[in-house]
């Protein structure tokens, strides 16, 4: 079948960054001066820079500032330092992976790959199948590949008996994707979970790489980075400029590229590239065992997965125990019955139902919480830093927003309703690793006073600062310079800028997760479109389309009103707040090329 | 990685840099002029400027 990316099934995905102390040394130094320094502004600005007329503009910036900071302070922390697990031969015995106290059942391992479908196309679908059947291992051990489809299609089912694996599907959509994984999970019994979706394509490689780390008892899952084999290459800047100005715009586009190095015009127009979420952020989280799992592309203990079932269940039962204890003390005004106790309990358990992955829109997360919680068993998550699959890339702007609010309004769910910041059993490191991760998501809320604040210096002269004069560049312009570079050392590797702008310009899209979060919205489950939708979506960008023309026209009115000599204008104030402002308009063009972005006839195939 | 490959790699952050510090550069220099137009008097060069003469 001719699908737009069969041309890019030649592509090979990157190496993981490799790992340099003298990088790292760099980078550690950097940060350090960049936290100091930034205390150091920040102490000015609450003690001594503050407008005293313009309270209403200075204490929110201020504000802003600080949370920035703090979250500033969270991502280094969470960059500090690589610290991968180590890669361990492929386990060819179940013994060889359960510790010493379980080791009475010794066969060979079984593997149970898991494709999750709804209504992808058959024929997506069947080449995952066939490369979820091309996956190799040195010993001979039991793989079996499972099509779980909750859209109960003949055709589908048609498809898995033409590539012989096992077809499983159920009558209903409880629980959407967790609760196709559930149902699939009763069905089968290996002991160890690949989990794909209809787009996951697994390289012949995921297993002898990955079933390694199982050889730690306490290895609950791990994690490989998504890789999206379709991202636009987008065209070098001589041959674009050659191609809209001739020979003329060919020398200037690669002049600019000898001095700047290649530039590409049209890449990844959504910023969809992975890596630095995978190969730095979760990556480095090894360090403090806080890496958490993103369903695809990930490998479970049945036995993990099976305790967090057991874990919710055992929670529901003594939660419903409770709110039987709580209504009988109620009634009676007296002790509860230790027999109604019991009978709660036993109602609890006929009403609850085992469910391995939490129905929630981000039922990763959750699962890795609960893992992480337990004092106990003390599991381990796993970010492998090797890609072992390729997959699919939002493809227009619409799947891309739905992608994003699902990721965003998840996480916020789990912040403001199952905080694992302040719940019992997790280390230092893994809360801070979860806030930061929460965070990040708030971080929509002082974005949008960054980008609203030159706007009101260019609309009303008024400063958030008491003057641009020496003593604030003093102190912001070292603190910014500092970060630019302890930032460039800390992702060595990577091309920040796009992930940056990205997260600036995304704003809207956190600030609706978190509108429904605060107002207890159910955070719904759309599928994301695997194929490219028709259209423009300028619609989806208004709120970047309206910061982009206010930012220009209050530069255009500020720029008139020193010319003409109103107001209280400098011509410093405005150089600075034009430049913020010019940053912010270049940040927001990101999203606004992206809802305009239409593949070229090359890439549609 | 060699090095021309990361600052390759890194080159918005220091562009960045680079605009920062030029730009800042040329605000402060026109507002101190501002401010000494305004004043009559040089602004302060640093922190130790503004101390008392006994304390520098």
């Amino acid at each position: 079948m001719d699908f737009y990316f069969n041309r890019f099934e030649d592509r090979r995905p990157p190496e993981p960054l490799p790992h340099s102390r003298l990088i790292e040394l760099i980078w550690q130094t950097l940060a350090l001066m960049m936290l100091l320094l930034g205390a150091r502004y920040l102490l000015w600005r609450w003690t001594d820079s503050l407008n005293w007329d313009a309270l209403w503009f200075a204490i929110p910036l201020v504000i802003a500032e600080t949370c920035a900071y703090f979250g500033l302070i969270l991502f280094t922390l969470n960059l500090w330092k690589v610290k991968d697990y180590p890669l361990r031969a492929p386990p060819a015995r179940t013994s060889e992976c359960v510790g010493s106290a379980g080791s009475e059942d010794d066969r060979p391992i079984s593997v149970d790959i898991f494709i999750a479908t709804y209504n992808e196309d058959e024929e997506l679908v069947r080449l995952s199948i066939r490369d979820a059947k091309a996956v190799r291992y040195p010993h001979p051990i039991d793989v079996k590949v499972h099509i779980l489809d909750d859209g109960r299609r003949d055709t589908m089912r048609a498809v898995a008996e033409e590539e012989g694996v096992n077809y499983i599907s159920r009558d209903n959509n409880v629980g959407f994707k967790a609760g196709n994984l559930r149902n699939a999970m009763e069905q089968t019994s290996g002991d160890f979970i690949v989990i794909c979706d209809a787009d996951t394509r697994p390289f012949p490689t995921m297993l002898e790489r990955t079933l390694g780390y199982f050889r730690d008892p306490d290895v609950a899952f791990v994690q490989t980075p998504h890789w999206f084999y379709d991202l636009p290459e987008g065209e070098r800047l001589k041959d674009w400029m050659g191609r809209k100005f001739g020979g003329v715009g060919s020398a200037v586009g690669g002049a600019v590229e000898r001095i700047f190095g290649e530039i590409r015009i049209g890449e990844d127009p959504f910023v969809n590239d992975p890596q630095l979420f995978f190969d730095v952020i979760q990556r480095r989280r090894n360090a403090y065992n806080a890496a958490f799992c993103c369903g695809a592309g990930s490998i479970h203990r049945r036995e993990a997965v099976m305790f967090v079932a057991l874990r919710a269940y055992a929670d529901a039962i003594a939660h419903a125990t409770g709110d039987a204890k709580s209504r009988i003390a109620k009634l009676v005004r007296r002790r509860a019955d230790p027999a109604a106790q019991a009978l709660a309990r036993w109602q609890a358990a006929q009403a609850e139902e085992l469910t391995p992955y939490k129905f929630h829109v981000s039922e990763d997360i959750y699962t890795t919480i609960v893992l992480h919680q337990d004092r106990e068993r003390r599991w381990k998550s796993v970010l492998h830093p090797h890609v072992e699959s390729k997959m699919l890339s939002p493809q227009d702007l619409l799947s891309w927003s739905i992608q994003r609010f699902k990721y965003a309004g998840g996480s916020l769910d789990i912040f403001f309703h199952d905080n694992p910041v302040t719940a019992k059993g997790l280390s230092l490191g893994q809360r801070l690793m979860y806030l930061t991760t929460f965070w990040s998501y708030m971080g929509a809320l002082w974005n949008l006073v960054f980008l609203l604040a030159p706007i009101v210096y260019l609309m009303t002269s008024v400063a958030p600062v008491s003057a641009y004069t020496g003593d604030f560049f003093d102190r912001a312009l070292p603190f910014l310079i500092v970060t630019e570079l302890a930032i460039m050392f800390g992702t060595w590797g990577i091309s920040g800028y796009k992930g940056k702008v990205s997260y600036m310009a995304s704003f809207p899209i956190s600030l609706q997760a978190l509108w429904a979060v605060v107002r207890k919205q159910k955070i719904k489950f759309p599928v994301t479109p695997k194929d490219r939708q028709d259209g423009h979506y300028l619609h989806l960008v208004w709120p970047q389309l309206a910061l982009m023309i206010g930012t220009f026209a209050a530069f255009c009115w500020a720029a008139t009103a020193l010319w003409l000599g109103f107001g209280n204008y400098t011509l410093g104030g405005l150089i600075a707040n034009g430049l913020w402002g010019l940053n912010n308009i270049l940040g927001m063009s990101i999203m606004v090329r992206a809802a305009l972005w239409r593949p070229t006839e090359e890439e549609a195939g | 990685m060699n090095w021309k490959e990361g600052f390759r790699r890194g080159r918005s952050h220091l562009l960045m840099a680079a605009i920062l510090a030029i730009a800042g550069s040329i605000v402060v220099r026109m507002e101190d002029d501002a401010l000494r137009q305004e004043t009559g008097k040089a602004p302060p060069q640093s922190i130790t400027d503004k101390l008392p003469a006994s304390l520098k």
